[in-house]
């Protein structure tokens, strides 16, 4: 679309230069065979081959265009930043452990840096989770009862009435009780389910890189759908029994959070993992079954499709202006243009448009569809939340000399800002590294800096999409600096750099995307070509905006 | 208390408390319009409600026929939220959402405002969080019509831009002629 244009135009120069020197009959003609033939220059196309989700293979469902699939996703990005920073390796002793686990070398010295850091920096080992410990010490003195814990608690989100809303009740004595007895019953059964289930996620994490390059996936990929069974099993038997209990319980509080967040106007969240689970293990579900009747929709009336959508948030209005023209008809009369505009400014705070923009929904549609997943899009601007963590004060020193050096001497082509007071949620962009083909682009980028910090790297991920060997197409980026070769001495600007160089360089011996790496080394014209091809369609909201 | 007859489309007839079924704008007012006396014995005809549906509704009513109506200055503040629809209610809508969508219509006609609020509610939970395939699929939308119809827009509309180009090229050349002839 985008290289259509500079063909147009570099076509129209030539043409007038032809058009003076002389013979117009033939100018005619041959101006009439390159409009038509504008029409056909082929565009590279580039498609990643599998349409279903690319880490379960379509195993726990449809993934409706997304990279990954709803359970997928909940599974490994869960958009709760305080699942991210909970201790899951420690120390093992023997009898502790499950012998489900066979940690191979890798694994090994991932897991015991990771402890190692923990013991040198107990400040690092977050106050709650110490509380929680000493808590449930008595109980079962033995710190796997502290992820089990953790995961029962997510597990208790699941309980439908009372959605995100427990977790920051943990402290209350209230529900911490109700925990203890609920937990003493399941402890048993979870506790070597959930471990597991933990230790999988950190292993897919850090072991992204080498599983690609050795196509490995099905490896982990087989480990993920195992945790995963036995969980559910686990949650679906004691869910029955357990469930009406919680639910009179925490009734009355869960109104009271409620409220909070209903001052602060807060999106909606994707569901979490247990809520999946809960979908998945329940047949009588009925969220996919579609209406018999074609045409009951078309009958509501548009005050009615209004009210519906008066609900709704950014993300998922933008979603129903694409389903079909009545509804995209009744949006773009009802919702102004002064509202799509905060909602780009929420979702992409450090877009700047060149000259004035005429339909910021055009511009909020650009955007959006120019990500590579909805639902990290949708966890960006989740951060009204209150944090029941208490930061400790390394940290927000190395944050506050960050953000300063930042806005004093930001480095080339790289622009960071953080969403959230505590610095937990930043907006990146890069801009393409002239001579690379993503020359021109402007990249947007995710971060997700974790309470342990600096202790433990910031998870970065692409928010636009981008055709890089070492990007997977969900946006992740593969580089050692952010997973195990992470230092101290890294801060974000630095990662952002390492980011910027590898879109110059990638680095093909491992790889987010092995098609693209293959692309690369035997292929590097169409490589280039299509790369280019994805940069001006996707990364140049700010320069060629449709109008 | 008196009671008021109700008739579906389907020809049942409901006997229902008239306090109960005054949660309906549309009954209110018509029961205040023509005498609450007169309607006494005579049969209201709800050819847009079937049976199953008009059940689903006095079942509703009744449940809810205590209910406080909410503070005004409320109201605002929970326009926007998804989650307060009570347990009850949440288990009351549990249903198809063919019988789903039926109730908005049936709510939308008769007029009950909490009603209509809470299956809107429910509808919005259900398109949040979806992506655009995923809301044709639940919703039995055939979007690729849609977009069929949409690029055949744009194809006309492209080709209108390039009759323009070539227009205002010809005519731009035609000009260099002139220029030239005249030149000469």
């Amino acid at each position: 679309m985008a290289g259509d244009k500079i063909v147009d135009g570099s076509q129209n120069c030539n043409s007038e230069r032809i058009s003076e020197s002389g013979d117009l009959n033939l100018n005619l003609n041959l101006e009439d065979e390159l409009v038509e033939s504008i029409e056909y220059i082929p565009c590279p196309e580039f498609q990643f081959s599998a349409t279903a989700c690319y880490i379960c293979n379509g195993y726990y469902g449809p993934c409706f265009e997304e990279p990954v699939c709803a359970t997928c996703h909940a599974f490994l990005f869960p958009n709760d930043i305080d699942l991210l920073q909970v201790p899951i390796f420690s120390e093992k002793t023997d009898d502790e452990d499950s012998g489900n686990d066979e940690p191979t070398d890798l694994y090994y010295n991932h897991e015991r840096r990771t402890s190692q850091q923990q013991q040198n920096s107990p400040q690092s080992v977050n106050p709650n989770i110490v509380q929680h410990n000493a808590n449930i010490q008595q109980n079962a003195p033995n710190h796997n009862m502290n992820v089990s814990r953790r995961s029962y608690a997510q597990y208790q989100n699941a309980v439908p009435q009372c959605n995100y809303h427990v977790l920051q009740n943990n402290s209350s004595s209230n529900s911490a009780d109700i925990c203890m007895v609920a937990f003493t019953r399941n402890a048993s059964v979870s506790r070597d389910v959930n471990l597991d289930l933990q230790s999988m996620i950190c292993r897919t994490r850090s072991g992204c890189h080498q599983n690609c390059v050795n196509g490995n996936e099905r490896h982990v990929q087989d480990m993920m759908e195992e945790a995963l069974r036995c969980t559910s099993d686990t949650l679906a038997t004691s869910h029955d029994g357990q469930n009406n209990e919680h639910r009179d319980n925490i009734g009355p509080q869960y109104h009271w959070n409620y409220r909070v967040y209903e001052d602060v106007g807060e999106p909606s969240r994707p569901y979490n993992l247990s809520e999946r689970l809960e979908i998945l293990s329940n047949h009588k579900h009925i969220e996919h079954e579609p209406i018999n009747e074609p045409g009951l929709v078309e009958r509501l009336p548009p005050e009615v499709l209004l009210a519906i959508f008066s609900h709704l948030d950014d993300i998922s209005l933008w979603s129903a202006a694409n389903v079909c023209r009545r509804w995209c008809g009744l949006l773009s009369t009802h919702v102004t243009q002064l509202q799509w505009k905060q909602h780009v400014k929420l979702r992409w705070p450090l877009y700047k448009p060149i000259g004035c923009v005429k339909n910021w929904y055009r511009v909020y549609d650009y955007l959006a569809s120019s990500a590579p997943c909805r639902t990290c899009l949708a966890q960006t601007s989740l951060r009204s939340r209150p944090s029941r963590m208490e930061e400790n004060s390394w940290r927000r020193n190395r944050l506050r000399s960050e953000l300063k050096s930042l806005r004093i001497d930001p480095p080339e082509g790289i622009e960071a800002m953080p969403l959230d007071h505590m610095c937990c949620h930043w907006q990146a962009t890069i801009t393409g590294p002239v001579g690379s083909p993503y020359e021109g682009g402007l990249f947007y980028l995710y971060l997700q800096v974790p309470f342990s910090y600096p202790m433990c790297p910031p998870v970065v991920r692409f928010l636009t999409k981008i055709l890089h060997p070492n990007v997977s197409r969900h946006g992740d980026v593969g580089i050692d600096s952010i997973h195990h070769n992470w230092s101290l001495a890294l801060t974000i600007s630095k990662v952002l750099i390492s980011v910027q160089s590898l879109l110059t360089d990638p680095y093909c011996q491992v790889c987010m995307e092995p098609e693209l790496g293959e692309m690369y080394m035997n292929d590097r014209e169409k490589f280039e070509e299509v790369a280019r091809a994805w940069t001006w369609r996707y990364a140049m909201h700010d320069v060629v905006m449709p109008l | 208390m008196p009671n008021i007859k109700l008739q579906s489309s389907d020809g049942e007839i409901f006997a229902v408390d008239i306090e109960i079924i005054k949660c309906s704008v549309t009954i209110k007012t018509m029961l205040e319009d023509l005498g609450i006396d007169e309607a006494e014995e005579e049969v209201v005809p709800l050819p847009n409600v079937n049976s199953a549906i008009l059940n689903k509704i006095i079942q509703w009513a009744t449940y809810h026929k205590d209910d406080l109506p909410p503070p005004s200055f409320e109201d605002e503040a929970e326009e926007n939220s998804n989650d307060d629809i009570s347990s009850w209610d949440a288990d009351f809508l549990k249903v198809e959402q063919s019988t789903l969508f039926e109730l908005i219509l049936a709510a939308n006609y008769l007029n009950i405002k909490d009603l209509l609020n809470i299956t809107c509610k429910t509808v919005a939970n259900m398109i949040e969080g979806k992506t655009t395939t995923e809301l044709c699929e639940i919703f039995n939308i055939n979007r690729d019509c849609n977009i069929s119809e949409e690029e055949q827009e744009e194809e006309c509309i492209k080709k209108e831009e390039k009759k323009s180009v070539k227009k205002r090229r010809r005519r731009r050349t035609r000009k260099a002629v002139e220029e030239r002839d005249g030149k000469e």
